[in-house]
């Protein structure tokens, strides 16, 4: 698992790549952790782009809940975005599109979360 | 078949075989994935539960049978039947701001299978799971 990041005015996008199980899990957690700060009302929203990520078990769904519980009650806005057929099938059966927004493309994420990322993510 | 000592550090070997076996009999690499989810879930809960003794080990095999990948699970540890858990205890059913953070291992197994079917056997806790072997 890799995590890479990009900013597009107020919104983050967060790119992990390859896979997050029970052995990474951890990893993935420490990773996005700094970015949680950030997120909150009046500050940064969070993008998860997962069209890289090829496999995430509960393990990574842990992770995201525990992102769910840090951010909701400061009013941070997290949305999951692209994600590949099997993470998304995952994701479906887990019912997270009650947890996070879930969009079928990076774009029509941040067009939903920041007009000004919007036209800074169209500029790219 | 393949037998794996029941550690964690040995999950990245029981994902490597998954999905190599599943590449084998023919299937998809969505196919596979879905497999190695459900080996996944199943080694990690014989593990987190203690159900696993010190030095057992747990032991998969896969086949393709009439459309069907079926993932056979054995490990040594005590009874346990993964799938005895109410459906209305399930996590992902609690509205957001109730839902624990964890739980959803064999909610994902569950759905993932086309049948599932747990079985005590010569000390062994033995699950068997069918799923489609299609090539989507």
């Amino acid at each position: 698992m890799a995590l890479s990041t990009s900013r597009c005015a107020d919104v983050l996008l967060l790119r992990p790549k390859g896979r997050i199980d029970h052995n990474n899990a951890e990893e993935f957690a420490d990773a996005v952790k700094p970015y949680l700060a950030d997120c909150k009302a009046g500050g940064d929203s969070l993008i998860f782009d997962l069209s890289e990520l090829e496999y995430i078990s509960s393990a990574g769904l842990r992770v995201l809940m525990l992102v769910s519980k840090n951010v909701g009650p400061n009013g941070g806005k997290v949305a999951l975005a692209q994600p590949q057929r099997v993470v998304g099938e995952i994701l479906q059966i887990s019912r997270f599109k009650y947890v996070f927004p879930i969009h079928d493309t990076v774009a029509a994420g941040i067009a939903a979360l920041s007009p000004d990322a919007a036209a800074a993510y169209a500029r790219t | 078949m393949a037998d794996f000592p029941a550690r964690l550090d040995e999950l990245t070997a029981v994902l490597a075989f998954v999905e190599r076996r599943s590449g084998e009999l023919g299937t998809s690499r969505d196919v596979a994935l879905r497999a190695a989810l459900i080996a996944e879930e199943l080694f990690v809960n014989c593990l987190r539960h203690g159900l696993a003794p010190e030095r057992s080990r747990v032991r998969i095999e896969l086949q393709c049978v009439d459309g069907e990948l079926e993932l056979g699970f054995e490990d040594e540890g005590l009874a346990f039947d993964p799938f005895t858990r109410p459906l209305a205890d399930a996590p992902h059913l609690r509205p957001p701001h109730e839902r624990p953070i964890g739980g959803l291992g064999v909610v994902l197994v569950d759905s993932f299978a086309l049948r599932r079917d747990y079985r005590r056997l010569d000390a062994r806790n033995c699950v068997r799971i069918w799923l489609p072997a299609g090539t989507a």
